[in-house]
């Protein structure tokens, strides 16, 4: 793609009262330049002062362009333009009509941002703790799947503690997701959540992700932004998908494990970024027992239409099946009764596997106005199969269908189907000026969706061909999700920012618990018929407002507050619960230093307040409430560009998490313990990310080729993290590495996971169970029990661009 | 590496003041019995002189709920072995440590060495049981009923059956039973200490002891005083003996006997399962320091 390039300049006009007042100053303007070469429009990036900035604005709007162009195609781009206003060195001869010196010349360097409208343009961000990655930051470590470029993310930590067919285990800014249930994940525009999920709830499976597609990754965490809806309770993150290297492309990967990958992608060189093709399958014994996996994903986007309307879709598909280790007492590793990687040798937890598939579909318009007014809509629809397997505690059940059944192996087998559909729309105004030193645009967007969930859970015997010794759940739920949201974002004058924004969700469910009711040691069956059937509506409804000062060109301060929400688990609601939800408070306070793309910095503080939290339940392999918590924390983001083949970035996260209440008694524990400031367990008080990537041309042309080559480094680390029973784990510290040559289209590279060798536990948990059922009495108190985390492991891939 | 060293320590510094509530405690656990040399006064004029009395005692669960049982899938505080105990030493002995969870307890529940377990089919007999040959509870002494002095054993199983719950303890607390204390991080000790006395009380032993007449559907022994009378099948008496010359007693239904023996279902049997079973408790001493 080439930038455009001016043809016609004219000079701006000096203002008179700063030539009175002997005042300079330089102006940059965000100059928006049609595909005919025109001025379609202009915004103040960087003020000088409201004279400069409208003679500035008014001699820029006469310069013509060469337009940008990709390939032959002339496309709508838009450039960033400093205008200089500097007093003549000499004294000054009074003339009526004194210019100022614009930049002489508009080269590349001078363009700080270019970007083709029609495809997505960046959200300015709303609050400290907005962070915006690109590509170059993403891939910078190498990655063993798609859903790894998270790691980048200040703050965030992912964890794979059951299989590649089940989602990952996230932690963001003090809060264990879980599965997802914290944080609001799109890809492409696409909700990822799945509401109600009976193995937690917000589950979020990003095993179809496709690294080499992701183009940007926005890491939103707080929720001071309007368009963060359900499950926005750490924040919110978006994926964008796009190929920057165009062409047709194969790698063959191989590696520990017998693991093997091979991706397509196809990327027409004439089209957009957003518009290519990819395909990934992967198989793998997996390390240690019981871990073998395979998948398949596609992804799919097209980008079409003009400058003014432009149209995309997108899709994913996804299958993915894998035995599952399964969790391991860590009392039993010590004793080497079990090894780190293995799995209990009973059928039932040999008989531990998930399923996952996946397809969505989504179809999106766009349009921008020359005037600045935006807007989008779009339809999606998605289906979700997952099935899961898992033991957590040996052998504790005993059937609550069948009479004086037990001990059959508590291999818990969760069915969840959803069906979406789903409408989004938003209208952003053109710039609305009352007056000169103010303005600003107003955005309305509404999100709707409705699933269609059907989920079961049941007990299997696996030593007698999966036979169900147990029903314990079968439901059909179905939910509809209203949002509507306001966003006025207003200027004042050229430094001061003001983002006042307001949303509120209407959620119902309709749930037909086909289970409910069931109380066979109350009433005998023959008295009423099984079955429970109960709806509820609320609404959930806050504020999302930002304030942001820009003291200096390069130092930016920001404050943030909102009020998010997560919805229920459907099951667990009442017939006529009026407002179900938890609740979140969150603020940001912190600034920004910005020096170009050589360095930025970001260093600030953060409080969330939780109405009520949940937490892990292993006896019934889901999440149960527990009480409302808060997180108190800091952050401290640097992401440098020192050179064109240099990328680092570096992130410290600190949190304290606390329960601030005792959690819900129950019959087994009618007086839960409690303390002031008791610590969440699970949650790791620091965690640090580091990534470099270096990449250099050693010759320019090697048998006419390029020869160059790529070094990166990932590095993670968790400090060590309070357990229940004021227990901790042990810190986690894993270093990843990659390294590539390049000549013209081949690339051969390879990587390496946990390059120390770290043994760590990818998820930890505590909870009674019983893996000697023949070995005396059964144990009835809480032990800690480990999912092991991948050890040291090598990839090697040879890639070809076609 | 070192500046991995020393974000650590950061972070434990940091983590020096996290608390997460509970903590893991591990409470020395001491057993003993009580002062039963005395002679007992059971049901009716019967005096027990206890010689030996033994209990398997364990596995031993507190629980966090008012009721123990089912809804005590997750204790707070187990003992997961089980030994015998002296009844008639008062001495507290030591028989390691209960461990779990600091926090409030509300309930307790065990078993007597023969442990219903949800994988099995029939209960799990401990080493406990199986040093009382398969028993729970056994105990000797000497019995007297009307001027005869007799000796007397008795040992019993107590155990889920078929008709009861199983996968839990045997015995826990019931639902009027006063039973609530906090257990803390620095917990010196818990002393279970049995008192054998109540249910021995309970005992019964005066059928044993009842004259009788030969019929014809009758037992094969009868008693007058301490006259055996052995019955023929029409019920007329083909043989006496006086049990006072031999050194024994007649006991009804049995004859002359040297001692007796409480078989399963009698009711002296049954009168010492139940007391076993429902009623006293032991007691339980929190902060116990030998």
């Amino acid at each position: 793609m080439t930038p455009p390039v001016a043809v016609h300049r004219v000079d701006a006009q000096y203002p008179a009262d700063a030539l009175s007042e002997r005042r300079e100053g330089r102006v940059e303007l965000f100059v928006t330049v049609a595909a005919d070469g025109s001025v379609a429009a202009t915004e103040v990036a960087s003020s000088a002062g409201t004279s400069f900035d409208t003679a500035a604005i008014a001699a820029v709007k006469a310069w013509r362009f060469e337009p940008a162009r990709r390939g032959d195609t002339a496309i709508v781009s838009r450039i960033r333009v400093p205008v200089a206003f500097t007093l003549p060195t000499t004294t000054p001869v009074p003339t009526l009509q004194p210019t100022a010196a614009p930049e002489p010349e508009l080269d590349s360097e001078r363009i700080i941002d270019v970007t083709v409208l029609g495809q997505r343009s960046k959200r300015p961000e709303r609050s400290i703790s907005d962070f915006e990655l690109d590509r170059d930051v993403l891939t910078a470590a190498p990655r063993s799947e798609g859903a790894e470029v998270l790691r980048a993310a200040p703050g965030l930590y992912i964890g794979r503690g059951e299989g590649p067919a089940v989602a990952h285990n996230y932690m963001l800014r003090g809060f264990d997701a879980d599965h997802g249930q914290d944080i609001a994940f799109r890809v492409g525009g696409l909700p990822i959540n799945l509401p109600s999920h009976i193995h937690g709830q917000g589950y979020a499976d990003l095993g179809f992700l496709i690294g080499d597609v992701v183009d940007s990754l926005r890491v939103s965490e707080g929720v001071a932004d309007p368009r963060q809806g359900d499950f926005a309770v750490a924040g919110s993150i978006d994926i964008q998908l796009g190929a920057a290297e165009r062409g047709a492309r194969l790698r063959s990967s191989y590696g520990s494990f017998n693991t093997f990958r091979q991706l397509m992608t196809w990327a027409p060189p004439e089209a957009e970024n957003e518009t290519f093709g990819a395909v990934q399958y992967m198989r793998t014994d997996g390390f240690g027992q019981n871990r073998a996996a395979q998948s398949g994903s596609g992804v799919f986007q097209l980008r079409a239409g003009s400058a003014e309307l432009s149209y995309r879709a997108i899709g994913i598909v996804h299958a993915a099946r894998s035995d599952l280790a399964g969790v391991l007492r860590q009392g039993d590793i010590d004793a080497g009764r079990v090894c780190f990687s293995c799995s209990y040798e009973h059928p039932t937890a040999r008989a531990q596997n998930a399923l996952a598939e996946r397809v969505l579909l989504g179809f999106f318009a766009d349009y921008n106005k020359p005037s600045g007014a935006n807007g989008q809509w779009g339809a999606f629809i998605g289906y979700d199969n997952f099935r899961l397997q898992e033991n957590f505690t040996g052998f504790l059940q005993r059937s609550r269908s069948l009479d004086r059944t037990s001990g059959r192996g508590d291999l818990i087998e969760q069915q969840n189907r959803t069906l979406t559909f789903g409408l989004t729309a938003r209208y952003r105004t053109a710039p609305l000026r009352p007056a000169a030193w103010t303005h600003g645009t107003l955005e309305l967007g509404m999100d709707a969706r409705l699933d269609l969930i059907d989920q079961a859970q049941n007990l299997l015997d696996a030593s007698v061909r999966s036979q169900t010794w147990d029903r314990r759940i079968d439901a059909g739920i179905r939910s509809a999700d209203l949002g509507a949201f306001a966003d006025l974002d207003w200027r004042f004058g050229s430094r001061l920012r003001a983002r006042l924004g307001v949303r509120g969700d209407v959620l119902s469910f309709d749930v037909d618990d086909r289970l409910g009711n069931f109380a066979p040691l109350i009433r005998p069956q023959d008295t009423y018929i099984v079955g429970f059937r109960r709806s509820a509506l609320g609404l959930a409804a806050g504020p999302r407002s930002s304030i942001e000062l820009q003291a200096t060109s390069w130092l930016t301060l920001l404050a943030a507050y909102g009020q998010g929400y997560r919805s229920p688990q459907a099951r667990l609601l009442e017939d006529g619960d009026d407002t179900p939800f938890s609740k979140v408070h969150s603020a940001d306070l912190g600034v920004r230093f910005d020096w170009g793309p050589a360095l930025r910095l970001t260093v600030g503080g953060y409080y969330t307040r939780l109405s009520d939290d949940v937490a892990f339940d292993a006896s019934e392999g889901r999440l149960e409430r527990i009480g409302a918590t808060q997180r108190l924390g800091a952050v401290a983001h640097l992401i440098t560009r020192p050179a064109s083949w240099l990328v680092g970035s570096l992130s410290f996260t600190f949190v304290k998490a606390t329960l601030l209440e005792p959690p819900p008694a129950t019959a087994e524990e009618p007086q839960p313990p409690f303390s002031e400031g008791q610590s969440l367990p699970f949650v790791p008080p620091v965690v640090v990310r580091a990534d470099v990537s270096a990449r250099r041309t050693f010759v320019e042309s090697l048998g006419g080729q390029r020869f160059g080559g790529r070094v990166g480094l990932g590095f993670s680390y968790l400090s060590p993290r309070p357990l229940p029973y004021s227990d901790f784990a042990a810190p986690v510290s894993l270093l990843d590495a990659t390294a590539a040559l390049e000549w013209g289209p081949i690339t051969l590279s390879a990587d390496v996971f946990n390059t120390l060798g770290s043994r760590y536990a990818a998820v930890e948990y505590s909870f009674p169970s019983d893996w000697d059922p023949n070995d005396g009495v059964r144990p009835r108190t809480p032990a800690r029990h480990i999912a092991a985390g991948s050890p040291f492991a090598c990839m090697f891939s040879l890639g070809v661009s076609l | 590496m070192r500046r991995a060293i020393m974000i650590s320590m950061l972070a434990l510094g940091a983590c020096a003041c996290v608390d997460t509530g509970q903590e893991r405690v591990s409470v020395p656990l001491y057993l003993a019995g009580s002062d039963l040399g005395s002679p007992l006064p059971a049901a009716g004029d019967t005096t027990l002189t206890i010689d030996s009395a033994e209990l398997a005692f364990g596995p031993l669960y507190f629980c966090a709920g008012n009721t123990a049982g089912e809804l005590c899938d997750t204790a707070r505080l187990e003992w997961l072995d089980a030994r015998v105990i002296d009844l008639t030493r008062e001495t507290p002995e030591r028989v390691g440590e209960i461990s779990g969870v600091s926090g409030p307890v509300r309930s307790f529940m065990y078993d007597l060495g023969i442990s219903s377990q949800l994988t099995r089919d029939q209960p799990y007999t401990l080493a406990a049981a199986r040093e009382l040959d398969g028993a729970s509870f056994r105990v000797s002494g000497s019995a007297s009923i009307a001027g005869v002095e007799l000796p007397f054993r008795a040992q019993l199983a107590v155990q889920q059956t078929e008709g009861t719950e199983p996968g839990v303890p045997v015995i826990r607390k019931s639902a009027s039973e006063r039973f609530s204390h906090d257990v803390g991080p620095d917990e010196p000790g818990v002393l279970v200490r049995f008192d054998a006395s109540s249910w021995l009380r309970s005992v019964d032993l005066r059928g044993y002891f009842e004259d009788g007449e030969c019929s014809a559907d009758g037992p094969e022994y009868v008693c007058a005083g301490q006259l055996e009378q052995r019955c023929t099948s029409d019920g007329t008496v083909s043989e006496t003996r006086d049990c006072s010359t031999l050194g024994q007693a007649c006991l009804a239904a049995k004859g002359c006997s040297s001692e007796l023996s409480f078989e399963v279902d009698s009711e002296p049997y049954r009168a010492l399962r139940n007391g076993l079973l429902a009623g006293g408790r032991p007691t339980f001493e929190w902060g116990f320091v030998p």
